[in-house]
């Protein structure tokens, strides 16, 4: 199923009838495309989970704030994205605690994901890959380019400036290039 | 193909990808029943502070408040500490390493997997992990490596009931052995050290040895890459940064170098490149002089050796004598034996012709967490980490992780929760935060990326230092 599907088949709700909306409902609405979107920034379903289940129950205690209905689905991405990168921190930084050390260090190394007798297939490392960009990182490129929000959209919902999100996207670009090597090129 | 090529063609694989993450997420979550039951629960009244309640239980909530705060600030003054989490269950790591014999890299290991277990700072909240002595076995019989001594210490872990992974062995052979005693415990086993590819996969190489560890319900796991993988990064740095096209190889006669030789060489091959020449090592230094004069009229632009350091400084002074010695010479890890201070190690051996030698170490080079994790190794031992004591300590923080996601309760069977650890610890989905960086396994129990560290020559340290 692709985001575009759901995203084209959810209805925009009505002010009133999001407050008077049940529960069960709301969530059943909303939960489906918003567990693919969580799960493309969290590094596991179970983080995936916690952060649509946590941004789902805010959206719901604040759905009587939200002034201009059709702006749903931006309100709900901009929730659970900021959650998941939250609780990405938070997993990071229980080892992180342990261990504040510097950025990556890069060191000579040749990716042989496709190296002879290797069992690692394309599908694998680009997950690896993928899972080895920062959470913000992945929330741009899981905006952008699955969600297919605009990066001046992107940048609203992940709450930095344009140039930011566009420099997010670049060097995740980058980096994802520099870790597949030649399988791209 | 155009950087603008390359970015389409990055994109597509990217949203494939995507997309294929996105809808295994959904159908392995909860379902929005589920999660709406959960969100029901936390919203009742009353169930947390802020929702509407009446004006008993404000009150109620301003008292406990109130007193909560009191006791913080009493804590405060006192100096007082976090409290901690009262673990409710012993999960005991075992270690199955070549201890007591004098192995510096085993007892590295060791060090490393220690320190890894006191950072986790005692558990991980219903676990208090520990590693007793008696968990802390050898496989030495006599001083000398062995396979049965290597079960019978798996055997024995298996019949601790607070035993939930086990760490080892170093050697491939005794992997074999131990991994059908683990595999049927439902033991999660985590080896920092074992490059057999032989040990999960079916190589097709002679008549080397196949894995036992079963491709369904695997519960063995590798935090090393394996030896093919070594000898493929040497023919690809050689034949991409070094630009080199030809090479002259040689092995040592055991399997090992010949498996590794013959892997480079299927690898170099593929890439465009050619063997000039491809022998083993005659019985003297003579006959090897006379054997690579030879080679030199087929015009190698390089040399890669399967075999021994003390092997390889022999193969290296010989090239000199044969007149080329300025060749970049190429190895396995056994090249990776020591610095140049250390006696018998292949720099102290080869001296300054090593100026131009490169080993290929099957591991992962670290991540953002190695700096720290270094500086503690180097503060505890006095020593640098090695490749493979990261290794070690990578694999507790699998374990670690394992743990604190399995759903078993503190009071579930031995074997439930041995399971629930070993499913959670080969969860191919899952990514671990390790020294070495992000790391995931594959199917087979192999450690993904497929990575290997490639080392130069620094002569001023005299050491080996990471190839730039």
């Amino acid at each position: 199923m692709s985001w575009s599907g759901r995203a084209s088949s959810a209805p925009i709700e009505a002010g009133d009838e999001l407050v008077e909306a049940d529960l069960v409902d709301f969530v059943r609405q909303h939960q489906p495309r918003l567990i693919r979107l969580a799960a493309l920034v969290c590094h596991n379903i179970a983080d995936a989970d916690d952060a649509v289940q946590a941004g789902l129950e805010q959206a719901w205690r604040r759905r009587r704030t939200l002034r201009d209905p059709l702006k749903l689905s931006a309100w709900l991405d901009r929730i659970i994205v900021r959650e998941a990168i939250r609780l990405d921190r938070r997993e990071s930084s229980v080892i992180g605690r342990l261990f504040p050390g510097p950025r990556e260090i890069h060191v000579g190394a040749i990716d042989l994901i496709d190296g002879v007798g290797s069992s690692v297939t394309g599908r694998d490392a680009i997950r690896v890959a993928f899972d080895r960009l920062s959470a913000p990182q992945r929330a741009v490129v899981a905006l952008h380019l699955y969600a297919g929000h605009s990066m001046p959209e992107t940048a609203e919902i992940v709450g930095v400036s344009l140039e930011t999100a566009r420099s997010r996207l670049r060097l995740a670009r980058k980096r994802l290039r520099a870790e597949l090597g030649e399988e791209v090129s | 193909m155009s950087d603008r090529g390359t970015e389409e063609r990055l994109d597509a694989r990217l949203n494939t990808f995507l997309e294929d993450r996105a809808e295994d997420a959904a159908a392995r979550a909860r379902t929005p029943e589920q999660v709406a039951a959960e969100i029901e629960r936390w919203i009742r009244p009353g169930f947390r502070l802020g929702l509407r309640v009446s004006g008993m239980l404000r009150l109620a909530w301003l008292v406990m408040v109130g007193l909560l705060i009191m006791a913080l600030l009493a804590w405060l003054i006192s100096g007082g500490r976090l409290p901690s989490v009262v673990p409710t269950r012993i999960a005991r790591i075992a270690i199955d390493l070549p201890l007591g014999g004098g192995d510096t890299e085993a007892a590295a290991i060791a060090d490393g997997i220690k320190l890894a277990v006191d950072d986790s700072t005692g558990g991980t909240g219903r676990f208090q992990i520990e590693i007793p002595a008696a968990s802390i076995l050898s496989d030495l019989a006599d001083g000398v490596l062995d396979a049965v001594t290597g079960a019978a210490n798996v055997r024995r872990f298996v019949a601790d009931a607070d035993v939930v992974a086990v760490i080892g062995p170093f050697s491939s052979f005794i992997a074999q052995d131990e991994i059908p005693i683990s595999h049927a415990a439902g033991l999660l086993q985590c080896s920092p050290a074992n490059t057999d590819p032989g040990l999960t996969r079916l190589v097709g190489v002679g008549d080397r040895p196949t894995g036992t560890s079963a491709p369904s319900g695997v519960s063995y796991i590798r935090t090393v890459t394996t030896d093919d993988v070594a000898a493929a990064a040497a023919a690809r740095y050689l034949h991409g940064p070094l630009g080199k096209t030809t090479a002259l190889v040689l092995d040592d006669h055991q399997a090992f170098g010949v498996s590794m030789a013959d892997w480079f060489s299927a690898e170099f091959t593929k890439l465009g490149g050619t063997v000039t020449s491809r022998g083993s090592l005659p019985d003297s230094d003579a006959a090897l002089t006379t054997l690579l004069a030879t080679a030199r009229a087929q015009g190698p632009q390089s040399i890669y050796f399967g075999g021994s350091g003390k092997d390889g400084a022999s193969v290296l002074k010989a090239a000199q004598r044969a007149g080329i010695g300025n060749l970049p010479f190429l190895g396995t890890d056994a090249l990776h034996d020591g610095s140049g201070a250390r006696a018998g190690s292949f720099l102290s051996l080869a001296g300054p012709g090593a100026n131009r030698a490169f080993s290929f170490v099957p591991g992962l080079p670290g991540g953002p967490q190695f700096a720290t994790f270094a500086a503690r190794y180097r503060a505890r031992y006095g020593a640098d980490p090695t490749p493979f004591a990261s290794a070690g300590y990578a694999c507790v923080q699998v374990v670690i992780a394992a743990l604190r996601h399995v759903d078993a309760g503190a009071d579930a069977a031995v074997a439930t929760l041995r399971d629930a650890v070993r499913v959670a610890g080969v969860d191919t989905a899952t990514t671990f935060q390790t020294v070495l960086g992000p790391i995931a396994f594959d199917m087979r129990g192999d450690v993904m990326p497929s990575l290997a560290t490639i080392y130069a020559y620094d002569p001023v340290a005299g050491d080996w230092a990471v190839a730039n």
